[in-house]
């Protein structure tokens, strides 16, 4: 028998575990030495500010207090209108899932506003309700009601038909089957839904910031134009970015701490 | 139907009944040839409101379905509303397209070199959670509010949702298919040609589906504020000038466009992939 | 000379820490020709050993060795079936899929399809060619795995479970085809299963395994039956019977629920 050299053990590309670490580094180090490349080769620091810039500029907003003003005032909008959207699409999807009647007569409206988004109704809630809160509040509300309300509809479609004749075979009546069998198992895609709708509603709050607010991180971001205060844009769009990644998070850990239960069996 | 529960009671029941959408076929048949009717009826009974309703109201707050049919009509005949559309589907097209060619390469560079997906996965991380429309303000500073800037602002929403379906798709090709290959002989750029991409090409569909619809929510805000054509535009001037009925026209036309392009994509992607599942 | 040789294995996942051996001192050899199945429960590391003959995984120790050379990486010369039907491309028609190691080794496109044609028939789908697997049953896609094996001319045939997951009827005649297949080319296989009528039925050893962690081989049981086998003679009884006791004696008393006669 031929013996050959000593083969290669286990060539596993899962070896090496310092290496992405390394890289990560070296990625992110990589783009601040570009960032900051590419603000000095502008005359006008002020068109692009560099990191050096931009750091004294979350510096400052942070001392005065405004980028947490700012931060406030769009997660309040964020969070009251996706309590709400999410409430109110849960109870629709449901509806559908359970009602036929329902489902036919919501049907063209839902499959008709989907593609309207809730940015085109900015001008619209802020005639009828005001520059204030309730308008912002209204549109992220209505962003979300879809994306729960058609998730949880296709949970509702997904449940095994087992599962359900496993419950009526044990004598669950209507009502029992619902709380039981169709509820529990639409909760992870309601939760799915949520999550999708979350990005649609800081895409919007941020949209009706820029139109229609005083406040908020929209706000900040639009209204340093008038002072070509890119470095303060520089700031929100990092700061929204970082709020995004911590709000996903956080949904998730919260949901899977209380919820975590229905999570689909993989 | 007794919801007391018991085996006896279930028992003695008559036949479940109204249960969700588990219903004997003959019952479900019925059921769908009512749909029509059902929606129908529900069309009507909403016109209805609305018209009842916008009697109470001035035409500026709430202008009648009358009245906004009757606008959209003139906008029609007088071309506005086709050249505002034309500006916003072009924008929206050319940013899409670009986002999706850069978003589907790297996508597929990051699921298929270890070394790619690691300098990237940071920046996918970051970005996908910054709304295109945040960047909307510094790309007006730098580009000025012609085309350039809208058509980058699309291509960015579209890019990082592109990515990330591209990045699943390539995570998600089924392990005894790149077995198979391997099996059979197959070099690295054959497994990648013949296995990997075509694997991939559902998720990179759903993907451009849903950054469509983001294309079209950020393309509004950018017309609405740096713009002087586009329906976003337009809808922006209604409300300054107070034509509520106007601003219907512009919204209802928004989401008319979005279902166009998004079934138009569909039905597209199914002609060119015909055989993938 | 022995075509497949696995000697001293060891073999554990890479990673954190001290992970459990799947396989300890583990030894076999298989001659040209010849069938040899590997029977034991879900865990106990059958695929693991299949996966080293095929090159997807490597050993932590012990080396594997085929007509002479050690398995570097997965090639044509060990054409696997593997369990399930994950494995045929979707988008690919039956005929294409057969087709796929001749294309990837470069074969004009006539000639291979001529080639794939001819292995058609051979697995009687004549006719079937132009489906995609969606629209194929269980029997047939095992039957297309089977026939994109062969049509790479390969002199060994890993077989991860292939009929796992058919209705009972369809197995059956499976497991008669390609008895007959293997009697005609005598190929040499490692065929892995849970089901004692198919190890008898099919093989020249039947190889039963201890359960894992630290996986071995607990007894090797030759199969002396003349072919082809029928499972309704009383030596065929005979040979469950004693297969059943070794699976039981190395497994315990759970065994007995997992192995009911069918």
């Amino acid at each position: 028998m031929t013996t050959t050299t000593a083969p290669t053990r286990n060539r596993n590309p899962r070896n090496g575990r310092g290496l992405p670490l390394i890289i990560y580094a070296c990625s992110i180090a990589i783009f601040f030495v570009a960032w900051y490349a590419i603000s000095a080769r502008f005359a006008m620091p002020i068109l692009f500010p560099g990191p050096g810039r931009t750091f004294a500029a979350l510096v400052q907003l942070v001392e005065d207090g405004s980028l947490a003003e700012d931060i406030a005032a769009s997660l309040a909008r964020i969070l009251a209108g996706f309590a709400l959207g999410s409430i109110l699409g849960l109870i629709l999807g449901l509806l559908m899932g359970a009602s036929r009647l329902i489902r036919f007569a919501v049907d063209p409206y839902v499959n008709f506003l989907r593609f309207i988004s809730g940015i085109a109704w900015i001008p619209l809630a802020t005639m009828w309700l005001g520059l204030g809160e309730s308008s912002k509040i209204a549109v992220v509300a209505y962003v979300t009601v879809f994306a729960v309300a058609i998730n949880t509809l296709a949970g509702y479609g997904a449940i095994p038909l087992a599962r359900i004749r496993a419950a009526r075979a044990l004598g669950a009546g209507r009502r029992q089957l619902f709380f039981m069998v169709e509820l529990p198992s639409c909760i992870h895609f309601a939760l799915q839904g949520m999550r999708l709708a979350m990005a649609g509603a800081f895409l919007t709050v941020v949209a009706a910031e820029m139109i229609a607010a005083t406040s908020g991180l929209g706000f900040l971001i639009s209204s340093s134009r008038q002072f070509m205060a890119t470095d303060t844009m520089f700031v929100g769009i990092l700061t929204l970015g970082a709020l995004g990644f911590a709000v996903d998070k956080a949904f998730l850990l919260v949901s899977w701490l209380t919820l975590g239960k229905y999570r689909l069996a993989r | 139907m007794p919801v007391d529960g018991t085996n006896a009671a279930a028992a003695r029941a008559p036949r479940p009944r109204a249960s969700g959408r588990r219903h004997p076929d003959e019952a479900r048949r019925a059921a769908r040839s009512l749909a029509p009717t059902i929606w129908s009826g529900s069309i009507v009974v909403f016109l209805l409101v609305w018209q009842f309703a916008s009697r109470f109201y001035p035409p500026a707050l709430l202008p009648s379905p009358l009245r906004t049919f009757h606008t959209l009509i003139e906008s029609i005949d007088s071309g506005l509303l086709l050249d505002h559309a034309q500006a916003t589907l072009g924008r929206v097209v050319a940013g899409f397209l670009l986002g999706a060619a850069v978003g589907v390469s790297l996508g597929l560079l990051a699921g298929s070199v270890r070394l790619a997906r690691l300098a990237l996965d940071p920046y996918v991380n970051f970005f996908r959670f910054v709304p295109a429309i945040a960047l909307l303000t510094p790309f007006v500073v730098w580009f000025g509010i012609g085309e350039l800037p809208k058509v980058l602002l699309i291509a960015f929403a579209t890019l990082f949702i592109t990515i990330l379906n591209t990045i699943a798709g390539v995570d998600d090709v089924p392990r005894n298919r790149l077995r198979a290959a391997r099996m059979l002989g197959a070099t690295p750029s054959q497994i990648f040609a013949l296995v990997v991409v075509p694997s991939t090409i559902p998720y990179i569909l759903t993907g451009m589906r849903i950054a469509m619809g983001v294309s079209f929510a950020s393309i509004v805000v950018a017309e609405m504020t740096s713009a002087d054509r586009g329906l976003g535009y337009l809808l922006g001037y209604a409300q300054v000038i107070s034509a509520t009925d106007l601003q219907f026209v512009a919204i209802v036309c928004l989401g008319a466009m979005g279902w166009a392009v998004d079934k138009t994509f569909q039905l597209l992607a199914r002609l060119a992939f015909r055989q993938f599942p | 000379m022995s075509h497949v040789s696995l000697s001293g294995i060891e073999f554990r996942y890479p990673g954190k820490g001290k992970s459990l051996a799947i396989l300890r001192d583990f030894d076999l050899e298989i001659a040209p020709g010849e069938f040899v199945v590997m029977i034991g429960p879900s865990g106990c590391g059958k695929t693991t050993v299949l996966n080293l003959v095929a090159g997807f995984e490597f050993p932590s120790q012990g080396r594997v060795i085929v007509e002479g050379a050690e398995v570097r990486k997965p090639g044509a010369d060990r054409a696997v079936i593997f369990q399930g039907d994950d494995s045929l491309l979707p988008w690919l028609t039956a005929l294409e899929n057969i087709e796929l190691g001749p294309r990837i080794a470069g074969m004009a496109r006539g000639e291979r399809r001529k080639l794939a044609i001819e292995h058609l028939k051979l697995i009687g789908l004549e006719g079937q060619g132009h489906k995609r697997p969606s629209e194929l049953s269980g029997g047939m896609k095992q039957r297309i795995q089977l026939a994109r094996a062969m049509v790479c001319a390969s002199r060994i045939l890993l077989m991860d479970e292939p009929f796992g997951a058919i209705d009972a009827l369809t197995r059956a005649a499976l497991q008669d085809e390609l008895a007959a297949l293997w009697e005609r080319t005598h190929p040499t296989v490692l065929f892995i299963t849970h089901d004692i009528t198919e190890a008898i039925l099919l093989a020249d050893r039947i190889c039963v395994m201890t359960p894992g962690p630290d996986a071995t081989i607990a007894e090797m049981i030759p199969v002396t039956l003349a072919r082809p086998r029928d499972r309704s003679l009383p030596e065929f009884g005979t040979m469950y019977g004693r297969v059943h006791a070794a699976l039981s004696k190395s497994h315990g008393q759970d065994a007995r629920a997992a192995s009911a006669r069918p």
